[in-house]
């Protein structure tokens, strides 16, 4: 009984092991040839800070709107991904495109 | 920008491919497919109905931020995120003005070269495109559109145009820049001084507002063929 616990641990172990080297390789094979991303709709944005928005540089183009006293950024970086994304405004539903 | 319905009903929309090389979407409540540029129905039970413009500000990341430091920012889905400086290459690219329309566009109106930047501001039933570069040089251009005084604005460091009915206050007014940067304007009827984006700072008229007015970015091949009465400014005699 004793014996099969090292044993159950160690597979485990190189399943993680295993899973990690494939998942380098995945990671090195997406560098060289960029995995395709759907050109698709976005239709249940999300939003996130300004400190949270790294991603962002100066001279960034983005398409800003105001809701109220809400200000909203949608980089064009982002939305020249998407065609299309939709947003809820408080007159209604709204459509940002690049 | 538009508002995502029509008739009265709600619409959510997908993509759906490229027609004379404008895009196409399509509606999930009623199939129609519409047309990115005209805002128009070319197919379905819409066909015909026109999308209304909602009111949006094209800009600089860093002047967004600076106008509105609390601004919350859309986050890019898994995987996006590491494409945004690829695509930002290509977008400053294609601001360049160069290059051949698609070969699927079929309308050519040889006023302009294709690929040129436009902003187009539609007034009363009027239209006319504001070329990039010709606002880059002038930066503050005041015209008359569909029989109403309007005022162009150019920000060079950050790229924002912004356009507005030129009257507050019962008067119509003529508008320069009041610095290098266009941060600043001035009117010449009250001397009254205002910020690029409407609104009266000091002066006589301190406290008013002007009408927005929502300009459409496009390339010239895009909107001269869903404008085909657009006039041109020229700061050229």
């Amino acid at each position: 009984m004793m014996a099969k616990h090292p044993i159950v641990l160690s597979s485990v172990l190189a399943g993680t092991l295993l899973a990690a080297v494939a998942g380098a390789q995945e990671a090195a094979t997406a560098a060289k040839a960029p995995v395709k991303l759907p050109y698709a709709a976005v239709h249940d944005p999300q939003f996130i800070s300004v400190a949270e928005a790294t991603f962002m540089s100066a001279p960034d183009r983005v398409i800003g709107l105001m809701d109220g006293e809400t200000a909203k950024a949608y980089p064009a970086g982002i939305l020249s991904q998407h065609g299309l994304v939709e947003d809820r405004s408080r007159s209604g539903m709204i459509a940002i495109t690049w | 920008m538009f508002r995502a319905d029509a008739k009265g009903k709600a619409l959510h929309f997908d993509n759906a491919g490229v027609v004379g090389g404008n895009e196409v979407f399509k509606d999930r409540e009623t199939g129609s497919r519409w047309q990115q540029s005209s805002l128009e129905a070319i197919e379905g039970p819409m066909k015909g109905t026109h999308l209304e413009l909602y009111p949006f500000l094209l800009t600089s990341w860093e002047e967004w931020h600076r106008l509105h430091p609390t601004t919350l920012v859309l986050k890019p889905l898994p995987g996006y995120a590491d494409r945004i400086a690829e695509k930002n290459r290509e977008i400053s690219q294609a601001f360049s003005g160069e290059g051949a329309a698609p070969s699927d566009v079929t309308y050519h109106d040889d006023r302009l070269k294709p690929k040129t930047m436009v902003l187009g501001l539609d007034v009363a039933g009027e239209s006319m495109a504001f070329p990039r570069n010709a606002l880059q040089q002038m930066k503050v251009v005041n015209e008359t559109l569909g029989g109403q005084p309007v005022v162009v604005v150019h920000q060079p460091p950050s790229d924002t145009t912004t356009a507005f009915a030129a009257r507050a206050r019962g008067r119509t007014l003529t508008f320069k820049a009041a610095n290098a940067n266009v941060s600043e304007l001035a009117d010449e009827e009250t001397g009254s001084r205002w910020s690029p984006y409407g609104d009266c700072i000091a002066g006589p008229l301190k406290g008013a507002t002007l009408e927005p007015l929502i300009l459409e970015p496009e390339y010239w091949f895009a909107w001269s063929e869903f404008h085909r009465d657009t006039k041109i400014y020229a700061p050229w005699p």
